[in-house]
């Protein structure tokens, strides 16, 4: 049976139509409870739930009218909004690059060519072993920098994350929010995407190109479950299109 | 009160019950009927939108939180609107002193 606070809000939600979704959403839920706290108030008082709901309706105004007096998004709040995502983005995109870097890395060591210098905290790229021995060859930065660069990807990109995470809570919060709720797919898909492609091009590449098998054992699953996660946020993206 | 000129001053009167401690709207209309003795009383779906004009316009600043269950948006005053309001104040002093010199006597 619906109550005069749900027929409220459903025409109320109707009028509001030219407000995203989000907004909508907000709006909704504070005169619901503000409809709710009267509507107890009144019955507090002694008057009957249905009548109680009724004239905290009627105390509320028209739907039309109060929809039609809530203000429009400025310009400068949408850039703000579009700044911050864009910065949680190229965060988590930094953070993606710094995963593939730091696997990368890790597996260059495990492929069979490579050995670390114990004097030194590089590695040698060798033209054979004998007894786990390198002989011959050549120093090897290549793991290194794979490496060293992976960690400031990461850290770094973490850090953009967390800087425009705050930035987010203090500019943006779930109000305006119209990217709110599809940042976490948008970011999503890019970030576990470039890990997919990532793991599952290069270690393709490096598997054809050199004798081990570590990378195809470790970069398949791993980029296939990237890929499995990436699908999963555009399922959620395609979801959230259809509600919108 | 008239509702016009009610109207008129409605951020003020926002600002300033907002001013005491961070609320939320119900009880933002409670207490500004409370403290009116009963005189301003509005439609009460007018204040939202107030609310969220002095949002856009960064006097105020909000928040979900959550009491019995229920979601609330919860509103307090930010630096410039503490400033606006301080302003604000003193303007419509000015202005009811003035209205007082003029209408003294006639009524």
């Amino acid at each position: 049976m619906t109550t005069p606070i749900a027929e409220f809000l459903r025409a109320l939600d109707r009028d509001l139509r030219a407000e995203r979704r989000l907004r909508r959403a907000r709006i909704v839920t504070e005169v619901r409870d503000h409809l709710t706290s009267t509507a107890d108030a009144l019955e507090r008082s002694g008057l009957p739930r249905v009548d109680a709901e009724r004239l905290a309706v009627e105390r509320f105004g028209e739907p039309g009218d109060i929809a039609g007096r809530f203000p429009s998004r400025t310009v400068r709040a949408t850039l703000v909004e579009l700044y911050v995502y864009a910065g949680l983005l190229v965060g988590s995109l930094l953070a993606a690059w710094g995963v593939i870097g730091l696997v990368g890395g890790a597996l260059s060591e495990a492929v069979g060519r490579s050995r670390p210098m114990p004097s030194a905290r590089i590695w040698r790229s060798c033209d054979r072993i004998v007894n786990d021995e390198c002989v011959g060859g050549f120093t090897d930065f290549r793991v290194a920098v794979w490496i060293v660069s992976g960690v400031l990807l990461l850290v770094g990109g973490l850090l953009f994350v967390a800087v425009h995470w705050l930035l987010r809570r203090r500019f943006v919060d779930d109000d305006p929010g119209s990217l709110t709720a599809w940042w976490f797919d948008i970011a999503g898909i890019s970030t576990f995407g470039l890990i997919a492609v990532g793991l599952l091009v290069v270690g393709t590449g490096q598997t054809l190109t050199r004798d081990g098998t570590a990378w195809l054992s470790v970069s398949l699953p791993g980029g296939l479950l990237s890929l499995a996660v990436c699908l999963l946020f555009v399922r959620d993206l395609n979801t959230r299109s259809a509600t919108a | 009160m008239g509702r016009e000129q009610l109207k008129g001053n409605l951020d003020m009167l926002l600002l300033a019950v907002v001013a005491d401690a961070p609320t939320h709207g119900y009880s933002i209309i409670a207490r500004l009927r409370e403290r009116s003795g009963g005189v301003f009383d509005l439609k009460e779906g007018s204040v939202y939108p107030a609310l969220h004009q002095l949002e856009s316009r960064g006097l105020l600043r909000s928040t979900w939180s959550t009491a019995d269950g229920r979601r609330r948006r919860v509103y307090e005053l930010t630096r410039r609107g503490r400033a606006a309001l301080r302003e604000q104040v003193q303007d419509w002093r000015v202005y009811s002193s003035a209205i007082a010199t003029v209408t003294e006597g006639r009524a």
